[in-house]
């Protein structure tokens, strides 16, 4: 699960995480880049646009809990 | 209104030796029919609480097409990155992008991965579609064309009243100014007021990592495959 959370994370942003603690927080942040994807989509954004969409969301969320 | 932009324009062209320098704002508005949602999605209350949000956020974006000349510039001119202490995901991705459109070339500015890129294609390869589809928009007639590529639907209505190639997201080549873009049949992104503007400079950008726009998509399509298959486990 945790190696599929770098998996996921790594095609977001390039991010990395260096504690289990930092994984957590991927992990709740993952499921925040899910939503606005998901949300992107309904609003009629490509998915190119859409991912970059919830990469942004993701990065904001890890930059906002750490 | 009408009136008095052909006069501005005409004037313009007359005194400053066919100089053209226009600012059109645009607004977004995101169609979603709530109905049409698939039941997996509508059935999720936070999912919706989340379209809901990201249909809001798209309605306080404010865009610019600066033209000068035989080239053209969009980009987001409000940054609005927080709504009420939560972040406008579309405004944050949106910061610093640029579409640049000339006759030669199109260039898309923008920071993905952490790095920015010019996402550069040559100018003129929409294949449009030009209908007889009719409607007025800031008073103009305009015509549907549309385009369709890997599964992205987009409706442009162009005024050919107004002689001007160019139009949003970097879209263009069509006999006339693009006054709307519809992506999907839900994101519309509408104009609301054409002006002149002798301060209007449309600079070709530089900075950042070239890329084709071939290259970039097969890797942005890389990336979203990781992370679709992510969600799927």
């Amino acid at each position: 699960m945790k190696k599929l959370i770098l998996v996921g994370a790594l095609a977001l942003g390039l991010m990395s995480f260096n504690s289990a603690q930092e994984l957590d927080v991927g992990v709740n942040c993952f499921g925040v880049a899910n939503f606005v994807y998901n949300a992107a989509i309904a609003a009629g954004a490509t998915e190119y646009e859409a991912f970059v969409l919830s990469s942004t969301a993701f990065n904001d969320c890890i930059a906002n809990q750490n | 209104m009408k009136f008095i932009l052909i006069l501005l324009l005409g004037t313009i062209s007359c005194h400053s030796q066919n100089t053209t320098q226009l600012v059109i704002r645009y607004g977004v508005e995101s169609k979603i029919n709530y109905e049409e949602l698939d039941e997996k999605i509508k059935s999720n209350p936070t999912q919706l609480v989340y379209i809901k949000k990201l249909q809001k956020d798209y309605e306080k974006l404010e865009y610019h097409l600066k033209i000068e000349n035989k080239a053209s510039e969009f980009n987001l001119v409000n940054k609005l990155y927080s709504i009420d202490g939560n972040p406008n995901y579309v405004a944050m991705a949106e910061k610093g992008v640029r579409y640049y459109v000339d006759e030669k070339e199109t260039i898309e500015q923008r920071e993905v991965f952490g790095e920015e890129y010019l996402i550069v294609d040559r100018s003129n390869n929409f294949d449009w579609t030009i209908t007889t589809d009719q409607k007025s928009i800031l008073g103009y007639k305009c015509f549907k064309a549309t385009y369709q590529k890997e599964g992205v639907v987009i409706d442009a209505w162009f005024a050919p009243e107004l002689p001007f190639n160019f139009g949003p997201k970097g879209y263009h080549g069509l006999p006339g100014l693009i006054l709307e873009v519809v992506q999907n049949s839900k994101l519309a992104y509408t104009a609301s007021s054409i002006d002149n503007d002798s301060d209007v400079l449309v600079l070709k950008p530089t900075t950042g990592k070239e890329i084709s726009r071939k290259d970039y998509e097969s890797r942005i399509s890389e990336a979203t495959k990781a992370f679709k298959d992510y969600n799927k486990n």
